[in-house]
């Protein structure tokens, strides 16, 4: 019994934390509709901060604390919500989620680059040494201010969300926030508010649990992972749920903590299952949500918009990516090149996750993991080289993926996001590390204690196990795999997928069982990401289960979304940002600068949520597909350039600069042949006079200026404008109202 | 093999959030480049005990008793009769791996670096060996990494020496691949420990195991020895570490009441204590917890006002951060690790020790030394001592053969141990054991009632063969 | 036989959206259901192709029991439906969202005709050619009433559910659509129609249902329903004959109902 007690308060404590951060958790998703994954880091940040202040320069703790919580931490979450949050409006979840992923990089890369890594610091806990005794079992000063501060946190936040006007108002802008705007109110203050004091929240986590854990940036922002069950319980709304649901968490964990181990037979397999436990009720609380209702098209619309990719462009594409491959095969110095071998594996990781994650819509978190099950699947069955381990790690990774679709049936957005992020720290944390067991005869070991290994594969005529040539078999295999997604784009499953995203309820009306195709979808991607872990392996040629953790997952979507989900040029994009030591080499000394430049550019997603392809390079290649012979021409130099390079006509530099003349010069001939046909269309036409651009051009992508405006008038044959009414101050009301001022 | 990095590894699960994005620490850190510092909160001094500098020795190239191990050219040294990669007439680059640059562990082997940086300013300051200077070329691993960066040393340099990666199983292929022999600090993997065209100074085979420390405590705490508990990681490196030390344990006689794994992030320590002393644990055995900064689990156990009479840890918890916490008060358990080599703290007792100290605090003054910093500095007198005796003619072949020195102390510093590969080579049966206390890790004579050197037991009964290999 | 609705109940809370409703569409008659905003008329379409339950109340199609099943269900029975708000797949093109439909009628059906010969029938028959390869999230209202519609008849369906397609369509537009709506008709489809554009009402309904606050008002032929005096109260409002100059110049009311 007072062991039964004992870990109860000690739950309790634990589970005063998470209700600390799944409150501010939950109170920006509440405010805001954005999850934010950067709610640990933010507390990290506030916690290293606090040290520096206390410790490092000597202040008092009150004088500390005070700043941090009272003025830094708001200022760090208003200035988040004026420069990033704000913009997000309109844009999908997965590009909600990424930013807030961007965020969360950007501050631990800026925690390792400020405070020296190589040095231990700690925290000592608020009154430290002085202890009460509750029912017999000590418990500290500071586990007691820990729940106090919760319960504090979780009362002061519903009366302020349901009680107060600012709260009102903060729900109101995020159910519908034009209507708050026509309603009067400024969507910017509570905005603003919002997450000055989510940001203060998670402050205040930060640093009541830093003493826990010793300062460091990783354990503390990953802490995040276990208050999202408590969020969930909380159904993402309710605070008092959220409250009860932490401490239900942190109870489990305890008793997990002191009952798994009494149970000898199943203690071995079990012991990684104690570290799981708040994901695995994170998974039950999403089991047991209700099932959301048919959604239309007004709670899915978003600014991304995906052009259709042709048949043409994505052969081209294909084509010059192993012709691409061919070439940095043979000029990459090979250390080089030894090191990029990773980088197709994880391009068709990136390829798998536009099926699903751009098409369908349905954000899952867990491809990466997939990857990691084929790898584990080549290794062990895979033969020593045979071809046939990437068909094992196929299949079996569609068989695994349709079966974590099951869940995934009745959730949508966040939550599904969560399952499946539940789904991937399950592995990584017990699945992979499960010591060997047998049934029957085999005996099964996934992990082998620690890593696998794998043979490059057997092709029937030729050799590819020099990193030359598996580069190039990568690079085929990544084209061909992009050709797989162009044909399910442009094949009848795509326009399921694509339906299924715009309007479930009208696919409902049109005959379409969801369930199917969402579960053809799930097995489809995790079979490609199962194939690209295949090969990843067989470029690293040993696989551990940290390659395909959870996190690193992240980045490979985060990339994605800021390149483009739905373009294969954004998979190749993440791969040789991700896989290569590109950046290493161009920023030798201030890598932890691109990283921050790399979440930095995450967050502009708001900008600009169709991402870099389609916004920047698409616009620029599109009027070159539509001009064979210029890219015949182009083309032709390219294939010389590389042929004088093979007969040592020229060095590397010549030819490298050759090519990439060649292709700046098909872009840009082809937009010049592209505006002046235009312009001779057009050219009939003549603008009227006065006009600056195109009449369908104007207040789109140009503004509009007076003259325009008269011109306009004057084509229309209405009378002009008084000087005063251009000007729109205090207009009459029928001048005015002609143009919707 | 694994025990002898464990505690290093602990946080190494948590790689790949940032690791595909090549975030990176700054690799040299400048002085100016901390912009925020100050303050103690766990730094690196050495407290009380700074022995004089003795520079007599450190001035003639002598190491203990290696003696001239670092000289100018011998007058009648001939030129080299063939080419070998990473050899001039007047230098040798050596690679040196480590993985100070990944966003999990940053800093992880960054000890051998410096200690390999100090070693080679010391030794080419005489001279170098005859008189071909050291440079060292540092290879970072960065967690996955180590095959491309196997691949670089490959370029250009003789040897690996005095370093190690966590995943080198990557690194087999490409070393063999370019005759890259090797003197590690430390091996990790079974396909690593299992590699051709390597010695290691001071290792064990993966299906043998320690005895001898457990033995002493047993015989100082008789009544404790029923009463032993295990605290390991959950993590895939460090299950079988403590699978070894429960059936090392078990095999010295001692009763194991509790065996737990805490999860290597976000561990909720308390609910481990309680268990812990549910079970009442009287020894507790160190699977790697103690190998990292373990204040907050020093906490807990004073806020549930209990701990462990007993605390035992390998090398891997010989470092700052338990020093500071034992300073602070925090530390109720007599705690004990054992030791191969000379601690800093009995440097006054033995020349060499201290010259150990002195050489790496030519290069960070005033720094504590790690167990990492010993066992760089271990390989680096092993391949040193075998270069040295190649004379003009500097092959891998002829070095790994020379370093299969019998009864090897690295000039007086490390207990004796016969060095080979260790496919072949057997436990090292000497262990010391040291106590922690506000000065530092003392050593505790009477508890490791030494046999040989002052300090160490070497009986031969204190290693076991285990009933399995652990991988 | 056609559609049939009985005694149907919707409650929200403490507010009734529907009491008690029941009502008939006959396979090869156009039925109205009118009536003003907030009268359950969408509420009755989404109980009809299963995206509400009823608290009470059963909906039988050509004589079989379709309450329980799940709205794709229905739909596979041959209920296609039209939405308040356009709900076309905005990622796709006219022609790609008619294809959908096509091919999920051709996947259940192995002997009808392929999808793609279908779609371009109905491109011709509803006059989409211009803009079939426009992508459907960049069509005007008006035009994308027309796709959403052909979409529907793409899945040839027996009961057809047109929720106020007029909406947003201009005089030609509507013309249009009753045209096709009689043709539909004519080949024995039951239409049920929700609207508001009295014209397009009068002009193409068989019958006519009235719902105010929940409660069914009046039932009957057109002009039987123009005449009964609790409809026009409840919504049509009185229509005078000497007309009021200052509110006929309100380009607004086109109708020529007063406020």
């Amino acid at each position: 019994m007072k062991e039964f007690l004992t870990f109860t308060i000690s739950g309790l404590a634990t589970g005063g934390i998470y209700a600390i951060t799944a409150g501010g958790l939950t109170l920006t998703y509440t405010t805001t509709g954005i999850f934010n994954m950067a709610h640990g880091a933010t507390g990290m940040f506030a916690a290293f901060t606090y040290w520096q202040l206390h410790y490092g320069w000597g202040w008092p703790v009150l004088l500390a604390l005070a700043v941090v919580l009272l003025l830094l931490a708001p200022l760090f979450g208003a200035l988040m919500h004026l420069v990033i949050m704000r913009r997000l409006e309109g844009t999908s979840q997965a590009t909600k989620l990424m930013v807030t992923v961007a965020i969360l990089l950007s501050l631990v890369a800026a925690v390792l680059w400020i405070w020296d890594p190589n040095k231990n610091r700690t925290i000592t806990p608020f009154f430290q040494g002085h202890v009460v005794e509750v029912l017999g079992v000590r418990v500290p000063y500071s586990d007691v201010t820990t729940l106090a501060v919760a319960l504090l946190v979780a009362i002061g936040l519903w009366i302020l969300l349901t009680r107060t006007r600012s709260g009102v108002a903060m729900r109101a802008t995020v159910d519908d926030r034009s209507l708050a705007v026509l309603n009067g109110s400024r969507p910017e203050v509570p905005g603003m508010m919002a997450w000055a004091i989510g940001t203060m929240l998670a402050a205040v986590a930060g640093i009541l649990v830093a003493p826990k854990l010793s300062l460091s940036p990783l354990p503390l922002t990953l802490l995040i992972i276990n208050a999202y069950a408590a969020a969930v319980i909380g159904r993402l709304r309710s605070l008092p749920m959220t409250f009860v649901g932490a401490l239900v968490i942190g109870l489990a964990n305890d008793y997990a903590i002191g009952y798994v181990p009494k149970w000898e037979t199943a203690q071995p397999y079990l012991s990684g299952f104690v570290a799981v436990v708040p994901v695995a009720v994170l998974f039950v609380a999403l089991l047991l949500m209700p099932q959301s209702q048919l959604r239309g098209h007004a709670a899915s619309r978003t600014r991304e918009i995906a052009k259709r990719p042709t048949w043409s462009g994505s052969l081209i594409f294909a084509a010059a990516v192993v012709f691409g491959s061919v070439v940095a095969a043979r000029t990459m110095d090979p250390i080089d090149l030894f090191s990029s071998t990773k980088m197709w594996g994880m391009g068709i990781i990136a390829l798998s996750m536009i099926p699903l994650v751009g098409y369908a819509g349905q954000l899952s978190l867990a491809q990466l993991s997939f990857a990691g099950i084929g790898a584990i699947a080549v290794a062990h069955w895979g033969g020593d080289g045979s071809l046939m381990g990437l068909v094992y790690a196929a299949l079996l990774c569609a068989f695994i993926g349709a079966i974590v679709a099951l869940p995934a049936l009745r959730l949508s957005g966040i939550y599904l996001a969560l399952a499946t992020a539940a789904f991937a720290v399950a592995l990584d944390r017990w699945i992979y590390l499960l010591p060997k067991w047998t049934w029957g005869d085999t005996t099964f070991h996934i992990f082998k204690g620690g890593t696998l290994n794998v043979e490059r594969y057997d092709l029937p005529w030729v050799s590819i196990d020099s990193d030359r040539a598996y580069f190039i078999f990568g690079g085929v295999a990544f084209a061909l795999c992009s050709l797989l997604v162009v044909a399910i784009r442009r094949g009848e499953f795509g326009k399921r997928l694509l339906a299924l995203k715009d309007s479930p309820a009208a696919c409902a009306t049109l005959g379409m069982n969801h369930k199917l195709t969402t579960l053809a979808v799930f097995a489809t991607s995790a079979a490609i990401a199962g194939v690209g872990g295949g090969i990843l392996a067989g470029a690293t040629k040993s696989v551990s289960a940290t390659q395909f953790e959870f996190f690193a997952g992240l980045s490979i979507l985060m990339s994605m979304v800021i390149a483009g989900l739905n373009s294969p040029g954004g998979a190749l994009f993440t791969a040789m940002l991700l896989g290569t030591p590109l950046m290493t080499n161009l920023f030798p000394d201030y890598v932890q600068l691109t990283t921050i430049l790399i979440g930095l550019n995450g967050i502009a997603l708001g900008r600009n949520p169709n991402g870099m392809i389609a916004a920047q390079l698409r616009p620029k290649w599109d009027p070159a597909l539509k001009y064979p012979a210029v890219m015949a021409a182009g083309s032709a130099l390219v294939v010389l350039a590389f042929v004088a390079r093979e007969a040592d006509l020229v060095g590397n530099y010549a030819m490298v600069i050759a090519i990439g003349v060649a292709l700046a010069a098909i872009s840009s001939v082809a937009r010049g042949l592209e505006s002046e046909k235009v312009g001779k269309q057009t050219g009939s036409d003549v603008l009227p006079e006065g006009m600056t651009a195109p009449p369908e051009q104007l207040g789109l992508s140009k503004p509009f200026t007076p003259a325009d405006i008269e011109a306009l008038d004057r084509t229309l044959g209405l009378p002009p404008l008084t000087a005063v009414a251009v000007n729109g101050a205090g207009a009459t009301a029928v001048s005015g109202g002609r143009h919707g001022a | 093999m694994a025990s002898i990095f464990a505690g290093r590894m602990a946080r190494r699960w948590a790689v790949g959030m940032v690791v595909p994005l090549l975030f990176v620490a700054a690799c040299s850190r400048s002085g100016d480049m901390r912009v925020a510092e100050g303050g103690g909160g766990g730094g690196g001094v050495l407290p009380g005990n700074n022995p004089k500098p003795t520079n007599t020795q450190l001035a003639a190239g002598d190491f203990g008793d290696l003696k001239g191990l670092c000289s100018a050219k011998p007058a009648d040294q001939k030129p080299a009769s063939q080419q070998v990669r990473g050899v001039s007439e007047t230098e040798i680059k050596v690679a040196t791996m480590a993985d100070a640059n990944n966003p999990a562990q940053p800093g992880l082997g960054q000890e051998f670096w410096d200690m390999g940086e100090a070693f080679a300013d010391w030794c080419n300051g005489q001279g170098g060996i005859n008189g071909r200077k050291i440079k060292v070329d540092k290879r970072d691993g960065k967690l996955f990494e180590a095959a491309a960066a196997t691949a670089a040393a490959c370029q250009e340099d003789f040897m690996s020496v005095g370093g190690g990666n966590p995943l080198d199983d990557a690194s087999v292929e490409p070393r063999l691949g370019c005759n890259l022999g090797q003197i590690p600090g430390y091996l990790v993997t079974t396909k690593a420990i299992n590699a051709p065209l390597q010695v290691q100074p001071g290792g064990i085979p993966a299906n043998r195991g320690p005895v001898g420390p457990y033995k002493a405590l047993f015989e100082k705490y008789p009544d404790l020895k029923g009463k032993v508990g295990i605290l390991g990681q959950e993590l895939d490196s460090l299950k079988p570490v403590a699978d070894r030390y429960e059936d090392a344990i078990q095999k010295a006689g001692g009763t194991i009441v509790s065996k737990q794994l805490s999860p290597p992030i976000g561990a909720t320590w308390r609910a481990f204590v309680e268990s812990m002393k549910a079970a009442d644990v009287q020894i507790l055995v160190s699977a790697g917890v103690f190998a990292v900064n373990a204040t907050p689990l020093f906490q807990e156990m004073q806020n549930a006002g209990w701990a462990p009479k007993v605390i035992l840890s390998d090398q891997s918890a010989y470092h700052a951060a338990n020093v500071q916490a034992a300073a602070d008060g925090l530390v109720d358990s007599d705690f004990f690790v054992y030791t191969t080599f000379w601690p800093q703290e009995a440097a006054k007792d033995k020349p060499v020790a201290d010259l150990a100290v002195q050489l790496f605090h030519t290069k960070k003054k005033d720094a504590r030394l790690v167990y990492f910093h010993y066992s760089g500095l271990n390989a680096w007198l092993l391949w040193a001592q075998a270069v040295k005796a190649c004379g003009a003619d500097v092959t891998v072949e002829c070095v790994l053969e020379k370093s299969k020195v019998k009864d090897w102390t690295a000039g007086g510093l490390f207990a004796p141990n016969t060095v080979g590969p260790l496919t072949e080579m057997d436990a090292n049966p000497c262990f010391s054991l040291l106590k922690l206390g506000k000065d530092g890790f003392q050593v505790d004579k009477e508890v490791t009632k030494p046999s040989t050197d002052a300090i160490f037991n070497c009986s031969s009964d204190n290693t076991v063969t285990l009933d399995q290999t652990y991988s | 036989m056609g559609l049939e609705v009985r005694d149907v109940t919707v409650r929200f809370g403490g507010h009734t959206a529907l009491d008690n409703i029941s009502l008939r569409a006959l396979n090869g008659q156009i039925t109205g259901l009118i009536g003003p905003n907030g009268a359950g008329k969408t509420t009755m379409f989404n109980v009809i192709t299963g995206l509400q339950a009823p608290h009470a109340g059963k909906v039988e199609l050509d004589g079989r029991d379709i309450s329980k099943l799940a709205p794709y269900k229905r739909a596979r029975r041959g209920m296609a439906r039209t939405f308040q708000r356009l709900e076309l797949f905005g990622s796709l093109t006219v022609r790609e969202n008619i294809h959908v439909a096509a091919a999920q009628f051709k996947r259940r059906h192995r002997t009808a005709e392929r999808a793609a010969p279908t779609t371009e029938k109905l491109i011709e028959r509803l006059n989409l050619g211009a803009i079939a390869e426009v992508r459907a999230d960049s069509l005007p209202t008006g035009q994308g009433r027309m796709v959403e519609l052909a979409r529907s008849l793409a899945c040839r369906p027996r009961v057809l559910l047109l929720d106020e397609p007029a909406s947003g369509q201009d005089e030609s537009e509507t013309a249009d659509f009753s045209r096709v709506l009689r043709e539909v008709a004519d080949e024995g489809v039951a239409v049920l129609l929700v609207e508001h554009d009295m014209d397009l009402v009068m002009s193409v309904c068989d019958e006519l249902h009235v719902l105010d606050f929940g409660k069914k008002l009046a039932q009957g032929t057109c002009a039987q329903i123009q005449a009964d005096p609790a409809v026009r109260a409840a919504y049509l409002g009185e229509v005078d004959d000497d007309l009021d100059p200052a509110v006929l110049a309100d380009p607004d009311d086109a109708l020529g109902v007063s406020r």
